[in-house]
Protein backbone atom coordinates (compact mmCIF):
# COMPACT_ATOMS: atom_id res chain seq x y z
CA UNK A 1 0.00 0.00 0.00
CA UNK A 2 3.17 2.22 0.53
CA UNK A 3 6.66 2.35 -0.90
CA UNK A 4 9.41 1.98 1.62
CA UNK A 5 11.07 5.03 -0.32
CA UNK A 6 9.29 8.70 -0.40
CA UNK A 7 7.16 9.62 -3.26
CA UNK A 8 9.29 7.81 -5.89
CA UNK A 9 8.77 6.03 -8.90
CA UNK A 10 11.30 3.40 -10.50
CA UNK A 11 10.69 3.04 -14.43
CA UNK A 12 12.31 0.86 -17.16
CA UNK A 13 11.65 0.33 -20.31
CA UNK A 14 12.90 -2.71 -22.17
CA UNK A 15 12.13 -2.38 -26.18
CA UNK A 16 11.02 -6.42 -27.07
CA UNK A 17 11.31 -6.03 -30.64
CA UNK A 18 11.01 -3.15 -33.21
CA UNK A 19 7.36 -2.30 -32.22
CA UNK A 20 6.75 -3.40 -28.79
CA UNK A 21 8.12 -1.40 -26.09
CA UNK A 22 7.24 -2.61 -22.21
CA UNK A 23 7.34 -0.39 -19.39
CA UNK A 24 7.67 -1.93 -16.00
CA UNK A 25 6.61 0.69 -12.96
CA UNK A 26 7.51 0.27 -9.60
CA UNK A 27 6.82 2.43 -6.64
CA UNK A 28 4.11 5.52 -6.69
CA UNK A 29 2.90 7.34 -9.42
CA UNK A 30 1.07 10.62 -8.11
CA UNK A 31 1.32 14.35 -9.13
CA UNK A 32 5.14 14.59 -8.19
CA UNK A 33 6.06 11.60 -9.99
CA UNK A 34 3.44 11.38 -13.22
CA UNK A 35 5.71 13.54 -15.07
CA UNK A 36 8.49 10.98 -15.66
CA UNK A 37 5.81 8.46 -17.21
CA UNK A 38 4.47 11.25 -19.56
CA UNK A 39 7.94 12.04 -21.12
CA UNK A 40 8.65 8.38 -21.06
CA UNK A 41 5.51 7.13 -22.55
CA UNK A 42 5.38 10.10 -25.11
CA UNK A 43 9.00 8.95 -26.09
CA UNK A 44 8.46 5.35 -26.15
CA UNK A 45 5.01 5.92 -28.37
CA UNK A 46 7.03 7.99 -30.66
CA UNK A 47 9.06 4.87 -31.75
CA UNK A 48 6.99 1.85 -30.88
CA UNK A 49 3.70 0.81 -32.48
CA UNK A 50 2.64 -1.45 -29.09
CA UNK A 51 3.74 -0.02 -25.75
CA UNK A 52 2.41 -2.23 -22.42
CA UNK A 53 2.62 -0.86 -19.15
CA UNK A 54 3.08 -3.15 -16.38
CA UNK A 55 1.63 -1.65 -13.11
CA UNK A 56 2.46 -4.71 -11.10
CA UNK A 57 4.75 -3.21 -9.63
CA UNK A 58 3.13 0.10 -8.32
CA UNK A 59 2.16 0.78 -4.74
CA UNK A 60 -0.33 3.46 -5.37
CA UNK A 61 -1.63 5.20 -8.15
CA UNK A 62 -3.63 8.84 -7.81
CA UNK A 63 -5.99 10.06 -10.72
CA UNK A 64 -3.05 12.27 -11.98
CA UNK A 65 -1.81 8.74 -12.45
CA UNK A 66 -5.27 7.70 -14.29
CA UNK A 67 -4.95 10.78 -16.31
CA UNK A 68 -1.66 9.96 -17.37
CA UNK A 69 -2.47 6.53 -18.64
CA UNK A 70 -5.80 7.92 -19.98
CA UNK A 71 -3.94 10.23 -22.00
CA UNK A 72 -1.21 7.78 -23.48
CA UNK A 73 -3.89 5.46 -24.39
CA UNK A 74 -5.80 8.51 -26.49
CA UNK A 75 -2.27 8.96 -28.24
CA UNK A 76 -2.22 4.91 -29.02
CA UNK A 77 -5.76 5.42 -30.36
CA UNK A 78 -5.26 8.27 -32.37
CA UNK A 79 -2.01 6.61 -34.39
CA UNK A 80 -3.34 3.13 -34.92
CA UNK A 81 -1.20 1.86 -31.78
CA UNK A 82 -1.70 0.23 -29.25
CA UNK A 83 -1.60 0.52 -25.09
CA UNK A 84 -1.76 -2.35 -22.80
CA UNK A 85 -1.95 -2.31 -19.37
CA UNK A 86 -0.83 -5.43 -16.77
CA UNK A 87 -2.91 -4.84 -13.63
CA UNK A 88 -1.57 -3.41 -10.47
CA UNK A 89 -2.31 -4.16 -6.92
CA UNK A 90 -5.79 -3.81 -5.32
CA UNK A 91 -5.36 -0.29 -4.42
CA UNK A 92 -3.88 0.76 -7.37
CA UNK A 93 -6.86 -1.11 -9.59
CA UNK A 94 -8.83 0.30 -7.58
CA UNK A 95 -8.90 3.56 -9.49
CA UNK A 96 -9.40 2.34 -12.90
CA UNK A 97 -12.61 0.16 -11.20
CA UNK A 98 -13.92 3.96 -9.95
CA UNK A 99 -13.49 5.88 -12.51
CA UNK A 100 -15.00 2.46 -15.15
CA UNK A 101 -11.34 2.51 -17.02
CA UNK A 102 -11.44 -0.95 -16.03
CA UNK A 103 -13.65 -1.47 -18.89
CA UNK A 104 -12.26 1.38 -21.21
CA UNK A 105 -8.78 0.22 -21.02
CA UNK A 106 -7.50 -2.84 -22.27
CA UNK A 107 -5.74 -5.28 -19.26
CA UNK A 108 -3.99 -8.17 -20.26
CA UNK A 109 -2.60 -10.86 -17.90
CA UNK A 110 0.56 -10.52 -16.44
CA UNK A 111 2.66 -13.67 -17.22
CA UNK A 112 3.99 -13.28 -20.52
CA UNK A 113 6.46 -10.41 -20.33
CA UNK A 114 6.84 -10.35 -16.27
CA UNK A 115 8.95 -13.25 -17.12
CA UNK A 116 10.63 -11.47 -19.76
CA UNK A 117 11.44 -8.67 -17.46
CA UNK A 118 12.76 -10.60 -14.35
CA UNK A 119 16.06 -10.61 -17.12
CA UNK A 120 16.21 -6.89 -17.20
CA UNK B 1 -37.10 16.33 -13.94
CA UNK B 2 -40.33 16.06 -12.19
CA UNK B 3 -38.82 14.83 -8.85
CA UNK B 4 -41.49 13.88 -6.16
CA UNK B 5 -41.70 12.82 -2.75
CA UNK B 6 -44.00 10.47 -1.24
CA UNK B 7 -44.58 10.13 2.45
CA UNK B 8 -46.60 6.72 3.37
CA UNK B 9 -47.33 4.88 6.54
CA UNK B 10 -49.54 1.77 5.08
CA UNK B 11 -49.16 -0.67 2.10
CA UNK B 12 -51.97 1.28 0.67
CA UNK B 13 -50.64 4.68 0.88
CA UNK B 14 -47.52 3.17 -0.53
CA UNK B 15 -49.35 1.62 -3.57
CA UNK B 16 -51.85 4.23 -3.96
CA UNK B 17 -49.73 6.51 -5.45
CA UNK B 18 -46.65 4.28 -7.26
CA UNK B 19 -49.18 1.83 -8.98
CA UNK B 20 -50.64 4.79 -10.84
CA UNK B 21 -47.41 6.24 -11.14
CA UNK B 22 -45.55 2.96 -12.68
CA UNK B 23 -48.84 2.52 -15.05
CA UNK B 24 -48.92 5.82 -16.65
CA UNK B 25 -44.94 5.17 -17.72
CA UNK B 26 -45.84 1.79 -19.28
CA UNK B 27 -48.46 3.26 -20.81
CA UNK B 28 -46.24 5.69 -22.58
CA UNK B 29 -43.82 3.01 -23.03
CA UNK B 30 -41.43 4.48 -20.66
CA UNK B 31 -38.53 2.53 -18.91
CA UNK B 32 -39.80 1.83 -15.44
CA UNK B 33 -36.99 1.36 -13.06
CA UNK B 34 -38.58 0.82 -9.21
CA UNK B 35 -35.98 0.80 -6.00
CA UNK B 36 -37.35 -0.12 -2.59
CA UNK B 37 -37.73 -2.28 -0.24
CA UNK B 38 -38.09 -6.57 -0.80
CA UNK B 39 -41.86 -5.82 0.41
CA UNK B 40 -43.13 -3.32 -1.76
CA UNK B 41 -41.57 -5.27 -4.52
CA UNK B 42 -43.71 -7.62 -3.68
CA UNK B 43 -46.94 -5.41 -3.28
CA UNK B 44 -46.51 -3.90 -6.92
CA UNK B 45 -45.81 -7.55 -8.62
CA UNK B 46 -48.86 -8.58 -7.01
CA UNK B 47 -50.96 -5.61 -8.44
CA UNK B 48 -48.91 -5.59 -12.03
CA UNK B 49 -49.14 -9.44 -12.53
CA UNK B 50 -47.77 -9.73 -16.00
CA UNK B 51 -46.94 -6.22 -16.48
CA UNK B 52 -44.46 -6.32 -13.60
CA UNK B 53 -42.25 -8.42 -15.98
CA UNK B 54 -41.96 -4.50 -17.84
CA UNK B 55 -40.67 -3.41 -14.83
CA UNK B 56 -36.88 -3.21 -13.36
CA UNK B 57 -36.71 -3.82 -9.36
CA UNK B 58 -34.42 -3.74 -7.46
CA UNK B 59 -34.12 -4.48 -3.58
CA UNK B 60 -33.05 -1.47 -2.11
CA UNK B 61 -31.62 -3.35 1.16
CA UNK B 62 -28.98 -5.35 -1.06
CA UNK B 63 -28.29 -2.55 -3.45
CA UNK B 64 -25.77 0.73 -3.34
CA UNK B 65 -25.85 1.96 0.14
CA UNK B 66 -23.91 4.93 -0.36
CA UNK B 67 -25.90 8.63 -1.66
CA UNK B 68 -23.41 9.18 -4.14
CA UNK B 69 -23.36 5.46 -5.85
CA UNK B 70 -26.79 6.03 -6.02
CA UNK B 71 -27.22 9.45 -7.46
CA UNK B 72 -24.48 8.20 -9.91
CA UNK B 73 -26.87 5.17 -10.48
CA UNK B 74 -29.58 6.87 -11.26
CA UNK B 75 -28.07 9.18 -13.37
CA UNK B 76 -26.61 6.70 -15.53
CA UNK B 77 -30.08 4.95 -15.75
CA UNK B 78 -31.71 8.09 -17.03
CA UNK B 79 -28.87 8.93 -19.42
CA UNK B 80 -28.48 5.44 -20.69
CA UNK B 81 -31.83 5.06 -21.73
CA UNK B 82 -33.34 8.50 -22.52
CA UNK B 83 -31.99 8.09 -26.18
CA UNK B 84 -34.92 5.41 -26.86
CA UNK B 85 -37.56 7.18 -24.87
CA UNK B 86 -39.19 10.29 -24.07
CA UNK B 87 -38.78 9.83 -20.44
CA UNK B 88 -37.78 7.23 -18.04
CA UNK B 89 -39.42 6.78 -14.62
CA UNK B 90 -37.84 5.94 -11.20
CA UNK B 91 -39.25 4.93 -8.10
CA UNK B 92 -35.86 5.86 -5.72
CA UNK B 93 -36.77 4.47 -1.90
CA UNK B 94 -33.79 5.72 0.05
CA UNK B 95 -32.59 2.78 2.24
CA UNK B 96 -31.03 4.95 4.72
CA UNK B 97 -29.45 2.81 7.83
CA UNK B 98 -27.93 5.97 8.94
CA UNK B 99 -25.52 5.51 11.87
CA UNK B 100 -23.87 8.68 12.15
CA UNK B 101 -24.66 12.62 11.37
CA UNK B 102 -22.56 13.34 8.36
CA UNK B 103 -24.39 10.54 6.97
CA UNK B 104 -27.80 11.71 8.11
CA UNK B 105 -26.50 15.17 6.69
CA UNK B 106 -25.47 13.10 3.34
CA UNK B 107 -28.39 11.67 2.84
CA UNK B 108 -30.72 14.97 3.21
CA UNK B 109 -28.43 16.78 0.47
CA UNK B 110 -28.66 13.67 -1.83
CA UNK B 111 -32.20 14.40 -2.37
CA UNK B 112 -31.25 18.23 -2.92
CA UNK B 113 -28.73 17.69 -5.36
CA UNK B 114 -30.94 15.41 -7.12
CA UNK B 115 -32.66 18.25 -8.32
CA UNK B 116 -29.10 19.48 -9.85
CA UNK B 117 -28.32 16.42 -11.39
CA UNK B 118 -31.01 15.07 -12.95
CA UNK B 119 -32.47 18.75 -14.20
CA UNK B 120 -31.46 19.04 -17.97
CA UNK B 121 -33.02 15.20 -17.98
CA UNK B 122 -36.67 14.03 -18.81
CA UNK B 123 -37.76 12.07 -15.87
CA UNK B 124 -40.28 11.58 -13.70
CA UNK B 125 -38.63 10.47 -10.13
CA UNK B 126 -40.89 9.78 -7.16
CA UNK B 127 -39.00 9.04 -3.47
CA UNK B 128 -40.80 7.24 -1.13
CA UNK B 129 -40.04 7.54 2.72
CA UNK B 130 -41.71 4.99 5.05
CA UNK B 131 -42.33 7.20 7.93
CA UNK B 132 -42.37 4.14 10.52
CA UNK B 133 -38.91 3.66 9.94
CA UNK B 134 -36.79 6.39 8.58
CA UNK B 135 -34.85 8.91 10.44
CA UNK B 136 -37.45 11.81 10.98
CA UNK B 137 -34.78 14.07 10.33
CA UNK B 138 -34.23 12.69 6.71
CA UNK B 139 -38.01 13.09 6.68
CA UNK B 140 -38.20 16.51 7.57
CA UNK B 141 -34.94 17.43 4.75
CA UNK B 142 -37.51 15.71 2.36
CA UNK B 143 -40.20 18.46 2.87
CA UNK B 144 -37.67 20.92 1.56
CA UNK B 145 -35.67 19.10 -0.70
CA UNK B 146 -38.69 17.83 -3.71
CA UNK B 147 -40.29 20.43 -5.67
CA UNK B 148 -43.06 18.38 -5.88
CA UNK B 149 -45.62 15.71 -3.72
CA UNK B 150 -47.28 12.31 -5.22
CA UNK B 151 -50.31 11.87 -3.66
CA UNK B 152 -52.37 8.98 -5.25
CA UNK B 153 -52.10 10.36 -8.71
CA UNK B 154 -51.79 14.18 -8.31
CA UNK B 155 -48.31 15.78 -8.28
CA UNK B 156 -48.33 18.88 -6.27
CA UNK B 157 -46.34 21.35 -5.87
CA UNK B 158 -44.29 21.86 -2.69
CA UNK B 159 -44.24 25.25 -1.35
CA UNK B 160 -41.62 24.57 1.12
CA UNK B 161 -38.68 23.16 -1.66
CA UNK B 162 -35.47 25.47 -1.05
CA UNK B 163 -33.27 26.09 -3.58
CA UNK B 164 -30.19 23.24 -3.37
CA UNK B 165 -27.27 25.28 -2.97
CA UNK B 166 -28.76 27.13 -0.23
CA UNK B 167 -30.37 23.93 1.48
CA UNK B 168 -26.68 21.99 1.09
CA UNK B 169 -24.81 25.43 2.35
CA UNK B 170 -27.33 25.39 5.43
CA UNK B 171 -26.54 21.69 6.10
CA UNK B 172 -22.97 21.27 5.45
CA UNK B 173 -22.52 24.17 8.13
CA UNK B 174 -24.43 22.51 10.63
CA UNK B 175 -21.39 19.76 10.30
CA UNK B 176 -18.46 21.76 9.87
CA UNK B 177 -18.24 22.77 13.52
CA UNK B 178 -14.37 21.95 15.77
CA UNK B 179 -14.39 18.47 16.79
CA UNK B 180 -13.92 18.19 20.34
CA UNK B 181 -11.57 15.40 20.19
CA UNK B 182 -8.24 15.39 19.83
CA UNK B 183 -6.81 15.80 16.12
CA UNK B 184 -3.74 15.00 14.16
CA UNK B 185 -2.16 17.43 11.85
CA UNK B 186 0.25 17.89 9.11
CA UNK B 187 1.10 20.71 6.99
CA UNK B 188 0.80 20.00 3.60
CA UNK B 189 4.31 20.16 1.83
CA UNK B 190 5.57 19.36 -1.43
CA UNK B 191 5.39 15.55 -0.38
CA UNK B 192 2.40 13.72 -0.72
CA UNK B 193 3.92 10.73 0.25
CA UNK B 194 4.17 11.75 3.49
CA UNK B 195 0.69 12.59 3.77
CA UNK B 196 -0.28 8.83 2.48
CA UNK B 197 2.17 7.96 5.18
CA UNK B 198 0.50 10.16 8.03
CA UNK B 199 -2.91 9.34 7.06
CA UNK B 200 -1.78 5.25 7.00
CA UNK B 201 0.05 5.39 10.74
CA UNK B 202 -3.36 8.04 12.00
CA UNK B 203 -5.67 4.91 10.33
CA UNK B 204 -4.19 1.79 11.52
CA UNK B 205 -3.59 3.60 15.32
CA UNK B 206 -6.88 4.34 15.45
CA UNK B 207 -7.42 0.09 14.60
CA UNK B 208 -8.74 0.84 11.16
CA UNK B 209 -7.76 -1.80 8.34
CA UNK B 210 -7.70 -3.58 4.98
CA UNK B 211 -9.53 -1.10 2.31
CA UNK B 212 -10.83 1.40 4.64
CA UNK B 213 -7.22 2.03 5.16
CA UNK B 214 -6.23 2.31 1.30
CA UNK B 215 -9.68 4.21 0.46
CA UNK B 216 -9.00 7.29 3.17
CA UNK B 217 -5.22 6.98 1.60
CA UNK B 218 -7.02 7.26 -2.00
CA UNK B 219 -9.54 9.76 -0.77
CA UNK B 220 -6.99 11.96 1.40
CA UNK B 221 -4.18 12.28 -1.35
CA UNK B 222 -6.94 13.79 -3.95
CA UNK B 223 -7.55 16.21 -1.72
CA UNK B 224 -3.96 17.30 -0.57
CA UNK B 225 -3.28 17.16 -3.93
CA UNK B 226 -6.12 19.66 -4.90
CA UNK B 227 -4.52 21.51 -2.13
CA UNK B 228 -1.35 21.60 -3.89
CA UNK B 229 -2.66 22.26 -7.39
CA UNK B 230 -4.74 25.43 -6.35
CA UNK B 231 -2.96 27.16 -3.69
CA UNK B 232 0.71 28.28 -3.01
CA UNK B 233 1.23 24.95 -0.58
CA UNK B 234 0.32 26.28 2.73
CA UNK B 235 -2.65 23.70 3.28
CA UNK B 236 -2.65 21.29 5.76
CA UNK B 237 -4.41 18.32 6.26
CA UNK B 238 -5.98 16.40 9.58
CA UNK B 239 -7.77 13.79 10.78
CA UNK B 240 -9.38 12.65 13.96
CA UNK B 241 -11.57 9.73 15.40
CA UNK B 242 -15.58 9.88 15.86
CA UNK B 243 -17.80 7.08 16.78
CA UNK B 244 -17.77 4.53 13.87
CA UNK B 245 -16.06 6.36 11.53
CA UNK B 246 -12.69 8.54 10.78
CA UNK B 247 -12.65 12.25 9.33
CA UNK B 248 -10.14 13.38 7.29
CA UNK B 249 -10.30 17.59 6.41
CA UNK B 250 -7.76 19.04 3.94
CA UNK B 251 -7.57 23.42 4.61
CA UNK B 252 -6.37 25.54 2.52
CA UNK B 253 -5.86 29.10 1.37
CA UNK B 254 -7.64 28.22 -2.14
CA UNK B 255 -10.73 30.04 -3.81
CA UNK B 256 -12.61 26.52 -2.42
CA UNK B 257 -15.71 24.85 -4.33
CA UNK B 258 -18.52 26.32 -4.46
CA UNK B 259 -20.84 23.89 -6.56
CA UNK B 260 -22.55 21.19 -4.41
CA UNK B 261 -23.22 19.03 -7.43
CA UNK B 262 -19.03 18.36 -7.79
CA UNK B 263 -17.81 14.98 -7.51
CA UNK B 264 -21.54 13.61 -8.05
CA UNK B 265 -21.70 13.19 -12.04
CA UNK B 266 -18.31 11.22 -13.53
CA UNK B 267 -16.31 13.71 -15.97
CA UNK B 268 -17.06 12.18 -19.70
CA UNK B 269 -15.62 8.90 -20.40
CA UNK B 270 -13.19 10.73 -22.75
CA UNK B 271 -12.20 13.38 -20.25
CA UNK B 272 -8.50 12.89 -19.12
CA UNK B 273 -9.20 15.20 -15.49
CA UNK B 274 -11.69 15.72 -12.89
CA UNK B 275 -11.85 12.19 -11.15
CA UNK B 276 -10.21 12.78 -8.35
CA UNK B 277 -14.04 13.94 -6.72
CA UNK B 278 -15.42 11.55 -8.47
CA UNK B 279 -12.95 9.23 -6.83
CA UNK B 280 -13.66 10.68 -3.58
CA UNK B 281 -17.77 10.51 -2.90
CA UNK B 282 -17.90 7.39 -4.38
CA UNK B 283 -15.18 5.84 -1.80
CA UNK B 284 -16.10 8.20 1.61
CA UNK B 285 -19.69 8.19 2.88
CA UNK B 286 -19.73 12.06 3.21
CA UNK B 287 -18.03 14.87 1.51
CA UNK B 288 -18.93 17.85 2.23
CA UNK B 289 -17.14 21.48 1.40
CA UNK B 290 -17.17 24.65 3.34
CA UNK B 291 -15.52 28.33 3.51
CA UNK B 292 -14.12 28.97 7.58
CA UNK B 293 -12.17 31.85 8.71
CA UNK B 294 -8.60 29.46 7.91
CA UNK B 295 -9.49 29.14 4.48
CA UNK B 296 -11.76 26.61 2.06
CA UNK B 297 -12.20 23.59 3.55
CA UNK B 298 -13.18 19.56 2.28
CA UNK B 299 -14.07 17.25 5.06
CA UNK B 300 -14.57 13.85 4.51
CA UNK B 301 -16.24 11.22 6.70
CA UNK B 302 -15.00 7.06 6.20
CA UNK B 303 -17.23 5.22 8.08
CA UNK B 304 -15.14 1.80 9.78
CA UNK B 305 -16.39 -1.14 11.21
CA UNK B 306 -13.79 -1.90 13.36
CA UNK B 307 -14.29 1.10 15.36
CA UNK B 308 -17.29 1.29 17.92
CA UNK B 309 -20.26 2.66 16.39
CA UNK B 310 -22.05 5.63 18.49
CA UNK B 311 -24.88 4.14 21.15
CA UNK B 312 -28.68 4.35 19.87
Amino acid sequence: LLGESHATLRLRARDENENLVVIFLEGELDIYSTGKLEAKMKEVQDRAEEVVLDLSGLDFMDGSGLRAIIEADRRARERGASLKLVEGSSPVHRVFCLTGFDKRLQFVPAPAFTRKLEDL
Amino acid sequence: LIHQSLLYETEDEFLSSTLPFVLQGLEKGEPVLAVTSHPNIQLLRGELGKDADRVEFVDASGWHQRPAIILGAYHRYATEHINHCDSVRVIGEPACLCQSKAQLRQWQCYESIMNLALKPLEAHLVCPYDTRVVHPSIIEAADLTHPHFLNADQVRENLRYEDPNAFVQRVTTQGSEEPKVPIKELPIRSNLAEVRRFIFDTAREAGLSGEAVSSLITAGNELAANAIKHTAGEGRIRLWIEPGEIVCEVIDMGPGIDDPLTGYLPPQPNQEAGWGLWMVRQLCDSVEFSRGQHGSTVRIHCSAGSLPHAKG
